[in-house]
């Protein structure tokens, strides 16, 4: 289990994070999710001990992070841009974590030939995609307890990303590891994550179960007669966006409550329509104060 | 760790068979194409015979001398990226072991190819006709590597303390030069008004390992040629040492401390910029001696304010840095004035 408690960081006089705290727990996904800047980066570099946080505490497995080999070894973090040096290939990069991991060098070489990678070819040559797929398949063949993904799904393409979500599953199910992903992907993040947290003004103002809080959000389509304000509404919605007469409402509480509100304004038609993680999203930081 | 010690010295084979067979090629050129000695005719002012050349020690001890330069820049520079930050402290590895492993590779990348080198030239040279006594090319060899670690921890404890390749390599000028600047100023104060040269003399350059190296090269020298009696004085041997202790000791202290969000920002250490700009600059000014005019003053502004450039990649840079360049530049005045 990792548990982050109370921890701030500064850089310099700025400060990045303020009393951020969260848990995951073994055998399950966790997206992190935030608007550029919000500090996710910073904080997966606390969580896999690059940093040393100002205060507070990240624990895995119950043992302090940060200069610690023993509990670095669980954790595996992929960085958004990982290191290479001019002329490793991805043979030689397996070469590298090897002396520091249980490396599983048959399946990285599974991964590579499924990614159509060849092994032997510097790794400046390939595209971004292609060097994040090598990092994938390295990550996923050290088989970590802790899988700290920074912008997991940045520049692979949709089978990679299929493959990459195969693979986060079978490491999940297999080892019960336990994987904090941050991505702007927020529908790859959906397909694999049960929980989340949004990390806003420093600190994780909104975490929980993914599907029990998508559950909770409620989105509805609605044509009035005339064009209506989002104060008309007349109670408290995360998102309004009106084209002409139809409405589109995001709101938190209980669907029906909200239907019965709509309906009270005597619209031409009123359905409710599934929300997605990312709409999820859009919605919460909309209702922060972005994008007004 | 022998497991991530022996990837970094994989890692490194090709560099080091790179940097042997410079090193050897250089040497064996230079010993194998110098006049190792020559016949005189006899003079009104000299006698004639064999006079015996250069022994060509100095070309492998300044090619060891530019390795522990190099090398430092080579295994250190990883903290200085975001990524390799990110990379390296993310490892199951201590900073302290992490440090080790690429000082101890980090040394056998300076003195395998100092040794081959210094093997096949001084062999060539043992072919060749020659009178010098080969006997004190041995001493000469163990000289280099006690000279060389001296050499390399100042390099690598001054390059670690920077966040950027460019500030570690100004950062090595610094602590290198500084024993001379400020044993010279030393000697500028005591001296000046004795009748005995004071500044910068040779005997000022016994305060740094490199000046050391140069000395004990030159005596080894003599020693080869044969060429009369030569005393080396401890100095230049304990010199070099404390500065081996003390550059392995801050490199390993101050790596527990290293941060990984310093990479790539501005080198804010208290071993660089901060403390060397003011203390250059007093020093410089301090040294100017009875040539004290305020053209060098001005000129030795500007350089302090081109290395605040450099330091605070800011042509605006703000009124502490002023402050800093002012203080250096009061104190240098006040120094020079005081012993005049």
């Amino acid at each position: 289990m990792i548990e982050i408690a109370g921890i701030y960081k500064k850089y310099g006089n700025k400060s990045v994070l303020e009393n951020v705290n969260l848990t995951v727990g073994n055998g399950s996904v966790f997206g992190l999710v935030g608007i550029n800047g919000a500090g996710k980066s910073t904080l997966l570099r606390l969580a896999a001990g690059v940093l040393r946080p100002d205060e507070g505490s990240i624990l895995v497995d119950g043992e302090p992070v940060y200069e610690n080999e023993g509990a670095k070894r669980k954790i595996f973090f992929l960085p958004d841009d990982p290191y290479y040096t001019p002329n490793i290939s991805g043979k030689g990069l397996a070469d590298m974590y090897r002396a520091f991991y249980d490396f599983d060098a048959e399946a990285y070489g599974e991964y590579l030939e499924r990614f159509k990678l060849s092994p032997k070819v510097p790794i400046r040559n390939f595209s971004k995609g292609m060097k994040r797929q090598v990092f994938v398949s390295l990550a996923l063949a050290i088989r970590p307890e802790y899988l700290l993904l920074d912008e997991a799904f940045d520049g692979l393409d949709p089978l990679a990303r299929l493959l990459f979500k195969r693979g986060l599953a079978d490491l999940v199910a297999d080892k019960k590891s336990a994987v904090i992903i941050s991505s702007h992907s927020l529908r790859e993040l959906e397909d694999i994550s049960d929980s989340y947290g949004l990390l806003d003004h420093r600190t994780i103002t909104c975490s929980g179960d993914l599907e029990k809080d998508l559950d909770k959000i409620h989105k509805f389509q609605a044509a009035f007669e005339v064009p209506v304000t989002r104060e008309q509404l007349g109670f408290e919605v995360m998102s309004f966006r009106c084209t002409g007469r139809v409405a589109q409402i995001v709101a938190k509480g209980n669907a029906d409550e909200i239907s019965a509100r709509l309906n009270a304004l005597h619209p031409l038609f009123v359905e409710e329509i599934p929300v997605d993680f990312e709409e999820m999203f859009v919605s919460e930081v909309e209702s922060r104060g972005y994008l007004q | 760790m022998m497991r991530y010690f022996r990837y970094e010295l994989k890692k490194n084979l090709l560099t080091l068979g790179l940097l042997t067979a410079i090193c050897a090629i250089v040497y064996v050129v230079a010993t194998s194409t110098s006049e190792l000695f020559y016949f005189r005719e006899q003079s009104a002012y000299y006698p004639g015979g064999i006079v015996v050349r250069d022994s060509q020690i100095s070309v492998i001890y300044v090619m060891l001398g530019i390795l522990c330069f190099v090398v430092p820049v080579l295994m250190y520079s990883f903290k200085m990226s975001r990524r390799g930050a990110d990379a390296f402290y993310s490892l199951p590895v201590k900073r302290e072991k992490l440090y080790l492993v690429k000082t101890l590779v980090g040394l056998i990348l300076v003195f395998v190819p100092y040794t081959v080198a210094y093997v096949l030239g001084v062999s060539v040279i043992c072919f060749r006709e020659n009178y010098f006594d080969l006997i004190w090319y041995l001493p000469g060899y163990f000289g280099g590597i006690f000279f060389g670690i001296g050499i390399y921890a100042l390099s690598a404890f001054a390059f670690a303390r920077a966040n950027r390749i460019v500030d570690g390599v100004i950062f090595m000028v610094f602590w290198h030069l500084l024993g001379l600047l400020l044993l010279a100023a030393i000697n500028e104060a005591v001296y000046r008004h004795s009748g005995r040269p004071g500044g910068l003399t040779g005997e000022t350059l016994k305060a740094i390992p490199a000046g050391c190296f140069g000395l004990f090269g030159s005596k080894m020298d003599s020693l080869i040629r044969g060429s009369g009696n030569v005393t080396f004085g401890a100095a230049i041997f304990l010199v070099p040492l404390a500065y081996a202790v003390a550059g392995f000791a801050l490199l390993f202290l101050l790596a527990r401390r290293d941060r990984g969000e310093d990479a790539e920002q501005n080198s804010d250490s208290w071993f660089g910029y901060r403390l060397m700009i003011p203390l250059y600059t007093a020093l410089s000014i301090a040294l100017l001696g009875d040539t004290f005019l305020y053209i060098y003053v001005a000129l030795i502004a500007v350089g302090a304010i081109v290395l605040t450039v450099v330091y605070t990649r800011k042509v605006l840079f703000s009124w502490k840095y002023w402050l800093m360049i002012g203080a250096g530049i009061l104190v240098g005045v006040a120094l020079n004035l005081w012993v005049v």
